[in-house]
Formats: C-alpha cells, structure tokens, sequence
C-alpha cells in the first residue's frame, strides 16, 4: 500500500507524484484513491488550487505524515517541538499565500492545516490597535468623524 | 459589491465570510472587540450574535474553571452585552496576572513591553514576530490549541456594556452566509405548516 503513489494535479497542470498515505491526510483524496480500481492511474485532478499553493499542501502533508511515522516504529520521532516550530515555520508566508493556504485547507478539509493557518492569522489579529490591524490587512476604514469618536468612546476600555 | 468588500476587510477579503467567522473564534474578546472598530463591515462581521454566543459560552467555562459558578451568570439583551458584562463582573487577577505568562500572550506582551521595557525583554520578542506574522514566539510559552477568550485584566467601561445593546449600523456588505445565520436565530416555526 505504502508503494503506491498518487498524482496531483494542480489547475495550472503542475503535478505532484506523492505517496498514497501523504494524499490520504486529506478526506477527500482518500475517498478517490479508496474507491479507485486496482489498476486504475492515480490522476487526481485539483482543479480549484494552483500549483505554488498545492506545493505548500503537499509540503505539509508530507512533513506530518513523516513525523507520525517515525514514531510509530520506535526510532528517534521528531518531537512535539520540532513539529511546532516547522509548523512556525511553515506559516512564516506571506499574507496572500497564507490565505490561499486556507481555502486549500478548507477545499481539501485538512483540519490540522486550516487550524495551523487560522491560528497564523489570528496571531496577526491579536494584541493590536484598530489602526495596526487596518494598517496589516489594508482595510480602509469608512466611518464618519462622528461615528469614529463614538467608536472610540464605546471601545476606550480596550486600550487602557 | 466586490469591490466593497474588498475595500472594508482589506486583503482578508480573499476568504469568505464563513473562515473569517472561524478566525475570529480562535480571537479573544478584547481583540473581537478591537477589530469590530476597523470598518463597518468588519464591525457587522464581529458583533454577530451567533459569534458572540459561543465566545459568551467559552468565555462562562473558563469563568467556571476559575472557580465561579454558572449561576452567577445572567442572560442580558444580547449575547454580546452578556459576554461584556460577564466580563465586567469577573474577579480581576492580582497585579501580575497570572494566565498573561502563558495564554494571553501577544495582548499582555505588547502592553507590558509598553509599560516597562526592562522587565519584558522576554516577551518583546513575542510583540514583535506578531508583526512579520510568525507563531515561533509563541511555541515556548503556548500550548498548541490553548488559546483563550477571556481576559481577566480588561473591564468594559458602563457606556460600552450599554451600547452592547446596540446592533451595528447597516453596510452594504452582503454576506449570505451572516444572512443564513441570523435567519436561524429569528426564524419563527410557529406557524410553519409543512
């Protein structure tokens, strides 16, 4: 079973050759190669993701399954904190990948992946001013002078 | 319609509304709050009663945790002045607050890098890699989905637990997904005939 591999093909005709267990981290993957023929090519279409963004997906899901695996058998696993700060790392993106990585994780419904990244942004959400977080995600703000000075009234208790 | 949305969320308009609602459960509240004053549109997304339910319930379970007790808690006019209230009225942590080392991090850090840059040379490095959108900072001190909806050291002032009541002001943002969700808390069955 482990021999097996399967093709990704992203929506711009970049493919990726992985591992039957690496595509089976996503629910979706899993039920297609489940259901496939023996015999059948492992040609699995994605057509909703691109290719720098399935790349990423495939990184993970590699990294993970890897790391499970080794503990399975004893040897020397990789530790809760090697994987943490991989994960650290691999979220260290910039913003617009970052959230193309959520709605392939989302796509894809790998739940470990749309946690890691949601938590990335939340972390770029958290322990900011209105203004930081206008300025980080470039929202142009649109209340009137009025309503800013009540806003700013009303929400004074989270500054202090 | 498109180019409002993009304009009022900024580049998270790339997610749809229903992953900008998962973002916000994994927010605590002071920080809901903060971002409901970016934009009109992020201040409907971020006042939503069906949001401000389950940070109300979490937030009653840490409360609970810490020793209070569920009866303590009352139902207000809103999911969202009962979470404020509720905060309002929680015991405060003793000067150094002790959940601030481990789940309140970035909020405490950043105030406490503010007030004393001596002490806080540790936690500096947290209020920084905040900004180059890193959670390494946080890999030392967090445990992994241990993150919190309370914070103890922040008490909503009178005016804003009375505004709480208040819903937001209308936007053109069209969200069916928010439309879906208010619809199932004001649906009323009672003359539905199948």
């Amino acid at each position: 079973m482990g021999a097996i591999k399967v093709t990704l093909i992203a929506s711009d005709h970049q493919s990726f050759e992985v591992d039957v267990d690496v595509a089976s981290e996503s629910p979706i993957f899993r039920e297609r190669v489940e259901n496939a023929d023996p015999g059948d090519d492992m040609h699995i279409p994605v057509p909703s993701v691109t290719g720098d963004v399935l790349a990423k997906v495939v990184e993970y899901c590699q990294y993970h399954v890897a790391a499970k695996k080794k503990g399975a058998d004893d040897e020397a696993s990789k530790s809760d904190d090697d994987v943490k700060a991989w994960d650290a790392q691999f979220v260290n993106v910039d913003q617009n990948l970052l959230f193309d990585i959520i709605l392939a994780a989302n796509y894809l419904d790998i739940k470990s992946l749309l946690d890691l990244t949601c938590q990335a942004v939340a972390q770029l959400i958290k322990g900011k001013t209105p203004a930081e977080i206008c300025k980080t995600f470039n929202i142009k703000n649109e209340f009137t002078p009025e309503e800013e000075e009540e806003i700013r009234r009303e929400n004074q208790w989270t500054f202090d | 319609m498109d180019e409002y949305r993009s304009r009022a969320l900024g580049t998270l308009c790339a997610l749809p509304d229903h992953l900008i609602n998962l973002l916000l459960l994994r927010l605590s509240i002071v920080d809901v709050v903060r971002l409901a004053c970016t934009s009109r549109a992020l201040r409907l997304i971020c006042c939503e009663e069906p949001l401000w339910q389950q940070l109300c319930l979490l937030q009653a379970d840490e409360l609970v945790d810490a020793g209070c007790s569920y009866a303590s808690i009352k139902f207000l006019a809103n999911w969202r002045q009962t979470a404020l209230h509720m905060l309002a009225s929680a015991p405060k942590p003793p000067p150094p607050p002790p959940l601030s080392s481990t789940s309140l991090g970035t909020a405490n850090a950043s105030l406490s890098a503010a007030r004393s840059p001596h002490i806080s040379s540790g936690t500096d490095n947290v209020a920084n890699s905040s900004d180059s959108h890193v959670i390494s900072g946080n890999s030392s001190g967090e445990t992994v989905a241990a993150w919190s909806v309370f914070n103890p050291q922040y008490t909503p002032s009178a005016h804003s637990l009375q505004q709480a009541a208040v819903p937001p002001s209308p936007t053109p943002l069209a969200s069916d997904f928010l439309y879906r969700r208010w619809l199932r808390c004001h649906i009323q069955l009672a003359g539905f005939v199948p």
